[in-house]
């Protein structure tokens, strides 16, 4: 049996980025964890994790695990510090606080949940700098 | 003269001081017990990975210390400890344009699952606080 009641979760943290890059004069790309070959800096690649925690709060006296926590973990790349930074501004003002339309699903506004260090490398002799920030989302049914 | 006369707020007061005395001790073991239960649930996801077999024992927290108004315990990988600094790498991933790693999450999920009964004993310990 399946649903697709993951796919839609990850999907609206993806939809929300690539709306707001839409709207820049020079856009940003957004990968779903695979960046292609020959892409160009900057770009946001993005993780998806799913769960159903236990005890999550919302689950009702039948013990079953019906609330979700989505995470997406966004890696900003860019080729210097400042440029990491304002892809970074972009996926915050993507996805911080927004509440997203799931279908069948009651929404707890975006969180963020980790921003770290951009980390540098610097061995194809162009550096590549990548700032990790992190967003979760709670949904319940309704 | 007509107006309100409030019966009993310093002894409120004082009820609130000497709960907020004690809220130290009611709260210190619950954020210790949240820290102690998010340690073990990720050390248990990261255990027996093929790459990073010692990555999960290298997961500790620290004894609850206060930061401002908050308590704190923190949660993660030791930097010190064999194979500690791979942690930041299987929670988030890497993408460096040449080496890209997807993430495998033990903290934030174990954080989830923790939330829950945290706010729980949290309430509780404030209900006991507000009672005495």
């Amino acid at each position: 049996m399946s649903d697709d009641v993951d796919a839609l979760h990850a999907q609206a943290g993806l939809d929300l980025l690539a709306a707001n890059m839409a709207t820049l004069s020079t856009p940003i790309p957004v990968y779903d964890g695979v960046v292609p070959d020959g892409a160009t800096r900057p770009y946001v690649l993005v993780y998806t994790a799913i769960s159903r925690p236990r005890n999550g709060e919302g689950n009702g006296l039948d013990g079953r695990s019906d609330a979700v926590s989505v995470r997406w973990i966004c890696h900003c790349v860019g080729e210097t510090q400042a440029a990491s930074r304002a892809v970074g501004m972009q996926v915050r003002t993507a996805l911080l606080d927004v509440r997203p339309t799931i279908a069948g699903r009651s929404c707890d506004l975006i969180r963020e949940e980790t921003v770290l260090d951009p980390t540098r490398d610097e061995s194809t002799g162009v550096p590549v700098m990548d700032q990790v920030r992190t967003y979760t989302l709670a949904t319940l049914p309704g | 003269m007509s107006g309100v006369v409030v019966e009993g707020a310093l002894e409120l007061a004082e009820a609130w001081d000497a709960a907020a005395d004690r809220a130290d001790e009611e709260l210190k073991p619950v954020v210790s017990k949240g820290g102690l239960n998010i340690k073990k649930q990720a050390a248990e996801t990261w255990a027996g990975h093929r790459h990073a077999p010692d990555l999960g024992k290298s997961v500790t927290y620290d004894d609850p210390h206060e930061d401002g108004p908050s308590l704190v315990t923190e949660v993660g990988p030791d930097k010190d400890r064999r194979q500690g600094p791979l942690g930041t790498i299987y929670e988030y991933g890497i993408e460096n344009g040449t080496l890209t790693v997807a993430p495998r999450p033990a903290l934030g999920p174990a954080l989830d699952a923790e939330e829950p009964r945290f706010e729980q004993a949290a309430g509780d310990a404030a209900e006991r606080l507000a009672d005495v």
